[in-house]
This record gives C-alpha cells, structure tokens and sequence, in this order.
C-alpha cells in the first residue's frame, strides 16, 4: 500500500513539474519574444522596432512625439540592435532622469508592461509601461 | 501597521509581569505564555541562514545591482558589455515574472485555503475591499454581455470610478508602504522567532520610524501619479506644493528616528544582555539604507531595480514557505525522501505559477490573438486597459489578503 501511494506521489509530482513547466516556458517565451527583437533606439529613449535589416546595419528614426512635441521633428541615425542590450540602459537612463518613479518601474508588474509595450519606464500607467 | 502582515500583535502581552535577572528577562509563566512557545517556528531562519541572509535580509540586491552596475559600464566610465548585459536583462526580466508577479499570489491562493478559511475569526471588516473586486469583476462581465444594463447601474459609476482613480493614484505610495510594513513584520517575526520579545511601546516606536520611511519614499521614490510634475500641485490655503520638497526633512527625522531605535536597542542590549537577533538587525538595516540612500547615491537604480524582486518578494515566497511547511501535518520525526520534498515544492508553487499565467498572461494573449471572443474580446482588445485592470486588481488583492492571512491563529 505505501509502496502504490509512493509510486502515485511521484506521478503527481511529475505532472505538477510538468504544470510548471510549460506555463514557466511560455512566460519566458512572453518576456523574451519582445526581448530578443530588433529594433533602434531613438531620441528622447524610446525603442522602435524593426522587423525587416540586418543586425548592426543604420537606420533613421524619428522621434514619437510627446506631450509637448519637444521630439516631434528629432530624426538620427541609429543602429539596429536586440532590444534586451538597450532595454537595461534606458530603464537605467530613465530613472535615473525621473527618480520619483523609481519604485514603480522597477515593481514587476510595471517590468511586464514595459517589456511587452516596448515602451520606457515611469509614465502614464495607463498607456506606457504598464502596470 | 495597516498592511503589515503577519504578527502586527505585540508579541509581549501588556497584562503580563516581567522579572529581571542577570541572564535577561524572565516573563511571567502564563498560560499565554506556554501558548505562545508552542506555537514557535523551530528555527530562527525562515529557510536557511545563508538563503535568509540573501533574499529576506535583502543582500541580494545591493549584490545583484553591483553585477549589474559593473556590467551595464559602471555608469558610463567603460562602454558596457554587451553579450552579458543582454543575458542579465533576459535573467531579470524572466525572474521578475516567475518570482515577483508570482508572489501575490502566494497570499491570495491561502485566502482561499482551508487554513484560513475554517479560522473562527471571520476578519469582516478586512474583507470589505475583496468583496470590492468580486463586485467590479461581475459587473464587468455582466456588463460586456448585457450592455443595456449600464444604465440601471449608472448611478454607481461614479463612486466606483472615484475609488478606482483614488486606488490608481496613490498605487506607488501603498506599494511603498506595503514594502515597509512587510519588512517590518519580518523584523518582528524574526524576534519573535529568537525570544527576543518586544513590547507594545516598542512595536510602537517601530511603527513610527517605519511610517516615516513610508513617507519618505512617497516624497522621493514612490510619489503618486501626477504629483510628481516639476511644477508641483495646487492646494486649497497652501497654494503650489512641490511634494519633493518633503524629502530632505522627512529622510532626516526618518535617519534620527532610526538611530533612535539603534541607540536603544543597543542601550537595551547592554542592560539586560539582550540582543536582537541577527536575521532582524540586517533585515532592518538594509530597509533603512534603500530607503534613505535612494536618491543621495547615484547607482541606487541599479540596487532598486532588485529591490522588489529580492527583497520584496523573495521575502514573501521564503515566509510563505515557512508557514505553509509549519502548518503541515507530516510527521516530524519521519525524515523527509527527495521525492516529498520536490512533492512539497510543487505542491507548493504549481497553484501559484498557474494563476499568473491564467491571470496575467491570458488577457495579453488574447488581446493579441486574431481569434474573436464576441464581447469579452471587444474588451480584451481595448488596448491595455484589460491587463491594467488585472494587474491592479490582483495587487490590491494580495495587498488586503496579506492584511490577515498570515496573522497567527492564536
């Protein structure tokens, strides 16, 4: 009897593993879909991306416009990167410049909004990096 | 403490005598007394020293945030290296979800379990803002399916939207004093753990530096939207009030509060040669240190963008862990097998990590889908409005849970 009930614990601890897992990998894949895209950094520290180019090759982005439009008519040269070796760096750059946010940006939840939105850290909630 | 989980009791009761003697306090052997050992965790680590000492102390992120900041360019004196850099990106990202997303559930799936649920305390009151959720959530699916019912329900739309914008302000703020109030908790628990017994007025004392940490990180760190404007806001007889001005003062009387409370318990120590253990005195140094170094020192982003994720969270999973291995009821004299140990972990996390996905990730991946869900979808495709509304209410979920989940039953 005790030998079944052990043989039955190891086959629902398998499944949980399983239950695990496949949710686990799925996150992962979330997180790193928008992660390991390319795109370019533009003006004012926002990341566009880009489906079509070579890794490395130079693109012009504009500026999206803001409140205020200061970026409006901004346009640079910029080279096509992954977005995960620029996403630390503008994270970085934009607490650094708005400390008032920093808990917020850094909460979890906030990490997914930005990451899955492409979008920096510290706005609106409701429209850019999410919650 | 409003949100302080846990034993926010004191752990000394007021009616009780002490005696002194030169091997430090003796308390009065009541029948509270007896009650209260028996109910003590055996060890005073809620998993191990070294594993405590990281994630619940709150190593961890000064550690994380000086890989980080040596990685990323040691802010900007060498170019930063790139392939590690964006590893470490994928590694925190993952991290943030699996272990930070994940752990307010930890809270919410106990509300639910039998442990709390056959408690002969019903906790009413505690539970008014849950049932506020329950309200919001039905009226949400009722109301994308019978849409001619909004106008019997009108009349509500504003007292809810008036809540709703008062939760969504202050957000930054109660996350910050939800932060606090757990680290203080564990403090208490920690001493609780060691029989390091602390009184009403000095759970007061604690209290009062912690609310003022609070306070500080509203001014500084966790200002509520749109306060933070460099142009500051308006107030009736104030006029314009610039919310950053707040911080030196308060990180000042919050410093001086703090050394304070250092001053006596080292007083206290040297009288009664009483000490408190070393679990709360890193866990309360390190709560103080992130708070009041947040803005003076330059690379604190580095240490803050860990901060909820191993200190805050870690600190939740490693005292869930521990009340959920407490309250089994294996016995202890049988050595426990790898295979009901792995069992236990996953017996442990599976419910949690599942509800993250089905929570927060099936909205976004039905947002994105080409599928169409008849109203539900109407809403699930309305741009991040639906994930925002999960995201926030699955936070104040946790955040009331927590309020009387982890109280101790006696």
């Amino acid at each position: 009897m005790t030998k079944i009930r052990d043989r039955l614990w190891t086959v629902t601890s398998i499944g949980l593993l399983v239950a695990l897992v496949v949710p686990a990998t799925w996150i992962a894949a979330a997180y790193a879909v928008p992660l390991t895209a390319m795109g370019a950094p533009v003006p004012g520290g926002a990341f566009q991306i880009f489906t079509t180019g070579k890794l490395g090759s130079v693109v012009k982005v504009t500026a999206i416009p803001k409140r205020n439009n200061r970026f409006q008519t901004v346009s640079s040269d910029s080279r096509l990167v992954k977005n995960s070796e620029t996403w630390m760096n503008r994270w970085l750059s934009t607490v650094q410049a708005k400390r008032t946010a920093l808990l917020w940006s850094s909460y979890p939840a906030s990490i997914r909004g930005q990451v899955l939105s492409s979008q920096e850290a510290g706005g609106d909630p409701m429209s850019s990096g999410g919650w | 403490m409003s949100s302080s989980f846990l034993s926010t009791r004191s752990t000394f009761p007021a009616g009780s005598e002490t005696l002194s003697n030169q091997d430090g306090l003796k308390f009065d052997s009541s029948r509270w007394e007896r009650k209260r050992t028996e109910n003590l965790p055996a060890t005073r680590w809620f998993i191990s020293r070294e594993i405590d000492v990281l994630f619940v102390c709150g190593l961890a992120p000064w550690l994380a945030g000086i890989v980080f900041f040596l990685v990323t360019g040691a802010g900007g004196a060498y170019p930063p290296t790139k392939l590690p850099q964006q590893g470490l990106t994928l590694f925190f990202v993952v991290a943030s979800l699996i272990i930070g997303e994940s752990h307010q559930f930890t809270s919410i799936v106990r509300y639910y379990s039998s442990e709390f649920r056959n408690r002969s305390k019903k906790y009413r009151l505690h539970r008014v803002p849950i049932w506020f959720l329950y309200l919001l959530t039905v009226e949400l699916l009722v109301l994308s399916t019978f849409n001619n019912l909004a106008d019997w329900f009108s009349w509500s739309f504003l007292v809810q939207a008036i809540i709703l914008n008062a939760l969504m302000f202050a957000f930054p703020a109660v996350l910050m004093q939800h932060v606090c109030a757990q680290a203080s908790a564990v403090v208490q628990q920690y001493c609780r753990r060691a029989h390091y017994n602390i009184s009403k007025s000095e759970k007061y004392l604690l209290d009062a530096v912690t609310w003022l940490l609070v306070a500080t990180g509203a001014c500084s760190i966790a200002v509520p939207f749109g306060l933070d404007d460099s142009g500051g806001f308006s107030a009736p007889f104030v006029g314009t009030v610039h919310i950053s001005s707040y911080t030196l003062p308060l990180a000042v009387l919050s410093a001086l509060a703090s050394l304070m409370v250092a001053v006596y318990v080292v007083n206290r120590g040297l009288e009664k040669n009483n000490w408190p253990p070393l679990g709360a005195v890193l866990l309360a140094v390190n709560c103080v240190a992130l708070i009041l170094l947040a803005v003076p020192l330059p690379g604190m982003a580095y240490v803050w963008l860990f901060v909820p994720l191993f200190f805050h969270a870690t600190q939740h999973w490693a005292l869930a862990w521990s009340t959920c291995q407490r309250e089994s009821k294996r016995d202890s004299a049988v050595p426990m097998t790898m295979v009901s140990r792995i069992v236990d972990i996953c017996k442990f996390i599976a419910p949690m990590m599942v509800l993250t996905v089905v929570v927060l990730f099936i909205p976004q991946f039905l947002k994105r889908s080409p599928m169409s869900f008849g109203n539900i979808g109407v809403i699930f495709s309305s741009g991040e409005s639906l994930s925002v509304f999960f995201s926030m209410a699955v936070f104040y979920a946790h955040y009331f849970a927590d309020r009387m989940v982890w109280r101790p039953k006696n």
